[in-house]
């Protein structure tokens, strides 16, 4: 009850291609989040799924059932849209039994169902309101109940959060983990924010583009990125990046660098990139480190620090400062990493490294 | 202070001199005869209702009731007749993009043509299929009159429904039929009223297509109206003739006042965003 299955999914609009060929397994039961920069087609392709567009090719399948033709309230899914799209003019509770009057169910079971939403989204004080009377958290609750209450076999979530305050928005995403767990359905959630992605989810699928760029869970894509696109992507800071060379499959050498890195478990390909995270770089003495370069730019965050480095090839790269020791702006300082942690792409980004 | 009394007056004389026609038919109306000829001024020497009396009893010939409800039933025939036949027509145009290149324009257009262009057609068109003199003839020309403007307000109230509503009942299970009727019909309800309203004092004032098309049975209050300015015999009888317009005048102007809050009002609040 609740897998859902992508097979070479595509939409054009006025012949202009948005959905480039998607591919995608979702489990039962499996929080699964769409994330990707602003404009890359995620609420299209949750719209494709939902059936509120029509496929241009391809397949959809639910529960070993092809469900690439039917209408949306067939496909048994619910969907929370980024608006919320709430009825003005019913209360909360007339918005909740919608849908379950639609399908004519008894009385007595749109009274209990209704009641039981109410009580697991806290709204039992609001039923009798109109929207416009409840804070935008409320509101965001009401969508959500009058998903649930349709007991579908996926929820589909546009992103829910995005437009709440900050405070709220973690509150909310607290609670739609929470959610996740009391109903155990299947959950498709939209967001364009890499940390609403990272905590949900159990796997998350990174577009860009109309094209699905990596399906994993959130540590995998941050250890193991694909490509240049899901490394910078996922993580903040962004992944640095500097230029490396290097075809051997077990070494590699950073440009302007005098001493080859020895890459364990090797790689294949031509290394024309070298990425480094933020928090895999240390502060050193310059004597005997890879890297050396001038301190431009401190942040003081509280629990850490970003310390941006320019280095003395010119490029530019940040690390994490921890602790009360940071270095002054204008310092002479040396970069030390793991050779575990460095991730190789190729002139296309794509990623080289062969894990064990 | 100063400040305030200077606007306050020129609100009075504003209101005053927009008001005056309707202002000086109403001090008429209360006038006694010798008063409405000796007496110009605004303040009536003695007010008296005998002007209004004489509507009702003035002639066996004139029967004021029923140029009231020969206006009153053409005109909501008028009014309601396009509403019914723009509800879906809107909803098609707006969200399913149906005719909104073509029809819309084609209709409003329509509209912008003087309505004497439609006079001998209609009458000839009148004769043969036994709509002259009726009230439900009366009441069709009307329709086709406000037709236009019930198709623009109604079109445009039913496009600013956020589309996401109506996908958010689609996959509610709600189809067509149920998403017109509990969705868009009362969001939209602030613009039938508008309709109604503006629609219901342009059928009511037409003047043009009730001399043309009506005789007695049929005859409206506008037209009707008119005879009565020399119902007594002789003369022009002022104050007659301003009671009976103060008469006829009323109904829009109280459905006016009664509906006056329901327009331009929106049902939207609280449906997106938070
Ligand atoms: N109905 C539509 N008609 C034409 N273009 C559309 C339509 N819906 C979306 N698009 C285009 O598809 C692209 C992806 O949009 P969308 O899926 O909303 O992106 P995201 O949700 O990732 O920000 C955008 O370039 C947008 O302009
Ligand atoms: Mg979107």
């Amino acid at each position: 009850m609740g897998s859902i299955q992508l097979k070479d999914l595509r939409k054009s609009f006025d012949g202009l291609e948005i959905i480039k060929g998607v591919n995608l397994e979702i489990k039962d039961g499996e929080f699964m989040v769409f994330v990707g920069p602003s404009g890359c087609g995620k609420s299209t392709l949750l719209r494709l799924i939902a059936g509120l567009e029509e496929v241009t090719s391809g397949t959809i399948i639910s529960d070993d059932r092809d469900v690439t033709r039917l209408q949306p309230f067939d496909r048994h899914m619910a969907m929370v849209f980024q608006s919320y799209a709430l009825y003005p003019h019913m209360t909360v509770r007339q918005n909740i039994e919608f849908a379950l009057k639609t399908i004519k169910l008894p009385k007595a079971e749109i009274a209990r169902k209704t009641a039981e939403a109410a009580r697991i989204l806290k709204l039992e004080p609001y039923l009798d309101r109109k929207p416009a009377a409840l804070s935008g958290g409320q509101r965001q609750r009401v969508a959500i109940g009058r998903a649930i209450v349709r007991e579908p076999s996926a929820f589909l979530f546009d992103e829910p959060l995005s437009n709440l305050d900050a405070a709220l928005r973690t509150e909310t995403r607290i609670e739609i983990a929470r959610l996740h767990e009391t109903l155990s359905g299947t959950i498709i959630y939209v967001t364009h924010d890499q940390v609403e992605a990272m905590t949900l989810a159990d796997r998350i699928a990174v577009l860009s583009d109309g094209q699905l760029m990596q399906c994993d869970t959130p540590q995998m894509l941050y250890e193991r990125p694909v490509n240049r696109f899901v490394a910078q992507f996922i993580g903040s800071p962004k992944m640095n990046l500097l230029p490396a060379s290097g075809e051997d499959g077990k070494t590699v050498m950073l440009a302007g660098g005098s001493k080859a890195i020895t890459v364990e478990g090797g790689y294949t390909g031509k290394v024309a990139e070298l990425g480094l995270r933020s928090e895999h770089l240390r502060l050193g003495s310059s004597m005997d480190a890879p890297l050396t370069g001038t301190v431009s730019h401190v942040e003081y965050l509280g629990a850490d620090a970003s310390i941006f480095v320019t280095l003395t090839s010119g490029e530019a790269l940040n690390l994490r400062g921890v602790g009360r020791e940071l270095p002054e702006v204008g310092a002479e300082v040396g970069l030390l990493f793991e050779p575990s942690d460095i991730h190789l792409f190729d002139a296309d980004g794509l990623a080289l490294r062969e894990y064990a | 202070m100063v400040m305030n009394a200077i606007r306050w007056l020129v609100f009075a004389v504003a209101a005053l001199v927009m008001n005056f026609p309707v202002i000086a038919t109403i001090v008429t109306a209360l006038k006694t005869p010798a008063d409405v000829i000796s007496n110009a001024s605004l303040i009536p020497r003695a007010i008296t209702l005998d002007n209004f009396a004489a509507v009702f009893t003035v002639s066996e010939r004139l029967n004021i009731w029923k140029y009231l409800w020969n206006s009153l039933s053409a005109s909501l025939i008028g009014t309601i007749l396009p509403i019914l036949l723009c509800l879906p027509l809107a909803y098609a145009i707006a969200r399913r993009d149906f005719g909104r290149d073509l029809l819309l324009p084609l209709v409003v257009n329509l509209r912008a043509m003087p309505l004497i262009i439609f006079a001998i057609p209609l009458y000839m068109m009148y004769q043969t299929l036994g709509l002259l003199d009726t009230r439900f003839g009366l009441g069709l020309i009307l329709a086709v009159v406000n037709l236009p403007l019930a198709l623009v307000l109604l079109t445009n109230a039913v496009a600013e429904i956020p589309r996401e509503l109506d996908e958010a009942a689609g996959m509610d299970g709600a189809r067509t039929g149920r998403i017109l009727t509990r969705l868009t019909l009362p969001l939209i309800r602030p613009a039938i009223a508008t309709t109604f309203v503006f629609g219901f004092i342009t059928a009511w004032n037409e003047f043009l297509f009730g001399l043309m098309l009506t005789t007695s049975k049929a005859v409206p209050m506008t037209v009707g109206a008119s005879f009565f300015f020399s119902a007594g015999g002789g003369g022009v009888q002022w104050g007659v003739a301003a009671a009976v317009i103060v008469v006829a005048s009323a109904p829009p102007v109280i459905l006016g006042l009664i509906m006056y809050r329901q327009i331009g009002r929106s049902m939207l609040a609280g449906a997106v965003k938070g």
